[in-house]
């Protein structure tokens, strides 16, 4: 009975999952164009491996990918941290307020990635005239510039991630027994004290997940670079995903995309067993 | 309570199952009817399609698949036409692909699937399916109709399309660059409409007296991609004018040629309209506002966002009511790409092609309905696309012919501009290559320098210099 539960997610699994994980395995040693025939493939040995270490366009990708996720998954975090403990208290339109952090989670990012686009433009887009009207004479050219492409990016990212990431600390905020404040509050604890010695130990279990699956999912980041920069100015916001995808989808390299795309696999593969091996030890 | 919980999943796990493997079982059957010759036209409904298929199979009629990216609705002349040409022979379905990008088409090519004609966009896939033996050689066939390419399609795309003496596909369309321009904006301006045998300056004078307005009103003289966003890549324009087709490359393909003063002189001109006269639309306001894509741009052009849109002829298929509000009148006129002296017009163009899968199981056949939709009857195909055809026309009555099947019934074209323009005489320089040495390496430098250039982080000198030795050392690498 536990096989006929679990067998049609195993075959799912094992078709869609593993073997295409095992496939680029295989392709990573190999040369091979997709159209033509099995027999064509070649075996290359390292070679896609040593031409991507040697590519200056990979590393950079490599490190906008660690500085991407090391950058907005604290500052997400933070923030979420701050609005959901806000959100917990007596607000005016909570419900709403919670609606509206959570619609980015659930919009598509194509189209809010056009949104932002306009937002960015440096001449004439909103944001740079509040900042002009504030008087900030020269603002930032977000997309079009090297210095800040990235950092738009992680603007974004932040701002789609704060809806679930606030979901997640509301849930974890409601295991928090209430006499603990009591019990502060006739100790004399004020607010900042209650946030710091109360509520953020409370949250760690959450916390550290939200903090593995957030940098999880940030390597995978994808379709703002996509849309809205195609990596550029130059290579200045290419990401790993994105590299992978233009190797393999416009410049038919397959055997370099799947060595690339498994250098990624083990980056989330380390985050991943971190986070069980530490998970099982709080739990023993 | 438990006993009726564990019912319901175990009812749910069966009905999942089922509905998967009855779901597997419909696409097995389909299959099977692929194989078999069988799949739906997009011109049909499915149920219209499995009954002709088996019409089809069960006779001696002989199903040809065709896969291209256009809209079913203008292959219905294609394919209604050839079926009744070849009635009791063969039949053409027609396949639609989801677009025209690598993947797309390196799938379909890989997935076993039935098929007799595929068409591409990129000169340089076709290389490399051609160089990994994806495709028939098709001079056998030119052999044997006592043509040769070189008379049959022009000198030009003879060149482009030989690789190592044999050809690989047949261009079935020709996209001729153009500059669309805004009558009304002009009329209003009091300006001179632009005229063939125009010089690049009097482009530049013009695109900054249409100029004017400020912030999100200002309104451009021009807008073109000339920062590779995704679209054509017209930085380089006045360069190809000057060198004439595989532009980066040296004589013997051994090197680039990015230090050729023709590059220099080219940059420089499109630097100076985008960064100090500002006279032509940024990058990050047409990237953000999808200019740069053809239904968008001509959609600027109509509204009066910019007053000339260098775009190719098939520019005037966005003309159309399903892409929004269309001028009035004859609003939308055209004119030749400037050249740089104002002598004899000389513009850039591409192609898209066909190609018969070497795994075709007859390729005769298959010859017969690539034969058909390039050469015979590019007007069934081309034509409903606003596309000029891939060969040379023989004489000024197919010329006209062709292009009143393009321009007519398109509101606000004025039509006998665009009729009289497409008959001056122009030299086309073919923006294709089907050299495959570097051309990925030098692909993405010219992407990733021109961006750095026109957002102001580069210079021209400092981009061209990286071009060279960026390019050359992709070719290198690919020796």
């Amino acid at each position: 009975m536990g096989w006929a539960f679990i067998g049609l997610n195993l075959a799912g699994y094992l078709l869609f999952k593993l073997l295409p994980l095992v496939l680029a395995g295989v392709l990573s040693f190999a040369k091979w164009n997709i159209a033509a025939s099995l027999d064509t493939l070649k075996f290359v040995g390292f070679d896609n491996f040593l031409r991507i270490f040697r590519d200056p366009v990979f590393w950079e990708s490599f490190w906008n990918t660690i500085l991407y996720a090391v950058v907005m998954v604290p500052i997400a975090i933070g923030l979420s941290l701050v609005l959901a403990v806000i959100l917990d208290t007596h607000v005016f339109g909570k419900g709403l307020l919670r609606l509206a952090f959570y619609l980015p989670n659930i919009s598509s990012m194509v189209a809010v990635s056009i949104v932002w686009m306009i937002l960015f433009i440096p001449s004439y887009g909103p944001i740079n005239s509040i900042l002009m009207s504030l008087g900030v004479s020269n603002p930032p050219k977000w997309l079009n510039a090297t210095s800040t492409s990235l950092l738009s990016i992680i603007i974004i990212g932040v701002w789609q991630r704060l809806g679930y990431n606030i979901i997640i600390i509301l849930a974890g905020l409601q295991g928090v027994s209430k006499s603990l404040y009591e019990a502060a509050e006739i100790d004399g604890a004020n607010g900042v004290q209650k946030f710091f010695y109360i509520t953020i130990p409370s949250l760690t279990n959450t916390m550290f997940f939200l903090t593995m699956i957030s940098f999880i999912s940030s390597f995978q980041m994808f379709t703002p670079v996509q849309v809205m920069t195609k990596g550029g100015p130059g290579t200045s916001s290419s990401v790993l995903v994105y590299y992978i995808y233009k190797a393999a989808f416009q410049n038919n390299d397959i055997g370099g995309a799947s060595a690339m795309a498994w250098i990624l696999f083990l980056l989330v593969f380390v985050f991943s067993a971190a986070r069980m091996i530490v998970s099982r030890k709080k739990e023993s | 309570m438990k006993k009726r919980q564990k019912m319901l999943a175990v009812l749910l796990a069966s009905t999942t199952l089922a509905a998967t493997l009855v779901g597997c079982g419909g696409q097995a059957a389909d299959s099977q009817g692929s194989s078999d010759g069988g799949q739906e036209t997009a011109a049909a409904t499915e149920s219209e399609t499995t009954e002709e298929q088996e019409q089809a199979s069960s006779g001696d009629v002989q199903v040809l698949n065709f896969y291209a990216w256009t809209s079913p609705e203008n292959m219905v002349p294609l394919t209604e036409a050839f079926n009744q040409d070849y009635a009791g022979k063969y039949e053409m379905v027609y396949q639609k692909l989801a677009d025209a990008a690598t993947m797309t088409i390196n799938t379909a090519l890989g997935s076993g699937e039935p098929i007799d004609v595929m068409t591409q966009a990129s000169a340089m896939d076709l290389r490399i399916r051609a160089d990994d033996g994806v495709y028939l050689g098709l001079k056998q066939f030119f052999d044997k109709e006592g043509w040769t390419y070189e008379e049959k399609i022009g000198s030009a795309m003879e060149e482009t399309m030989n690789i190592e003496g044999d050809y690989y596909a047949i261009p079935y369309c020709n996209n001729i660059n153009m500059v669309w321009f805004n009558k009304k904006m002009f009329d209003e301006a009091g300006m001179e409409y632009p005229q063939s045998g125009w010089t690049w300056d009097d482009f530049r004078e013009t695109a900054i007296a249409m100029t004017h307005g400020e912030g999100g009103d200002k309104v451009y003289g021009a807008m073109l991609d000339y920062a590779d966003g995704d679209g054509d890549n017209y930085w380089d324009l006045i360069a190809r004018q000057k060198l004439g087709a595989f532009t980066y490359y040296n004589d013997d393909f051994t090197a680039t040629r990015f230090d050729a003063p023709e590059f220099k002189e080219s940059l420089d001109y499109f630097y100076n309209l985008a960064m100090v006269d500002k006279c032509i639309v940024p990058v990050d306001e047409y990237t953000a506002l999808q200019y740069h894509k053809d239904p968008t741009g001509m959609a600027g052009l109509y509204n009066g966002k910019y007053a000339m849109w260098i775009a190719p002829v098939y520019g005037c298929l966005y003309l159309n009511e399903s892409y929004g509000e269309v001028p009035e009148g004859t609003d939308i006129g055209v004119v030749d790409m400037p050249t740089v002296d104002g002598g004899a017009t000389i513009t850039t163009c591409y192609t898209s092609t066909a190609s018969i899968p070497a795994t075709c199981k007859d390729p005769d056949a298959a010859w017969e309905a690539l034969k058909y939709i390039c050469i015979e009857h590019a007007e069934l195909f081309a034509g409903p696309k606003a596309m000029h055809p891939g060969y040379e026309f023989q004489s000024d009555e197919e010329r006209d012919a062709f292009n009143h099947i393009i321009f007519d019934g398109k509101p606000g074209l004025d039509v006998d501009m665009a009729m009289e323009v497409m008959a001056l005489d122009r030299t086309l320089v073919s923006k294709d290559t089907t050299v495959r040495k570097g051309q990925v390496g030098i692909n993405e430098a010219i992407k990733n320098n021109m961006t750095l250039v026109f957002s102001g982080e580069m210079s021209v000198d400092e981009a061209l210099a990286n071009l060279k030795e960026q390019g050359d050392a992709a070719i290198a690498a690919d020796q």
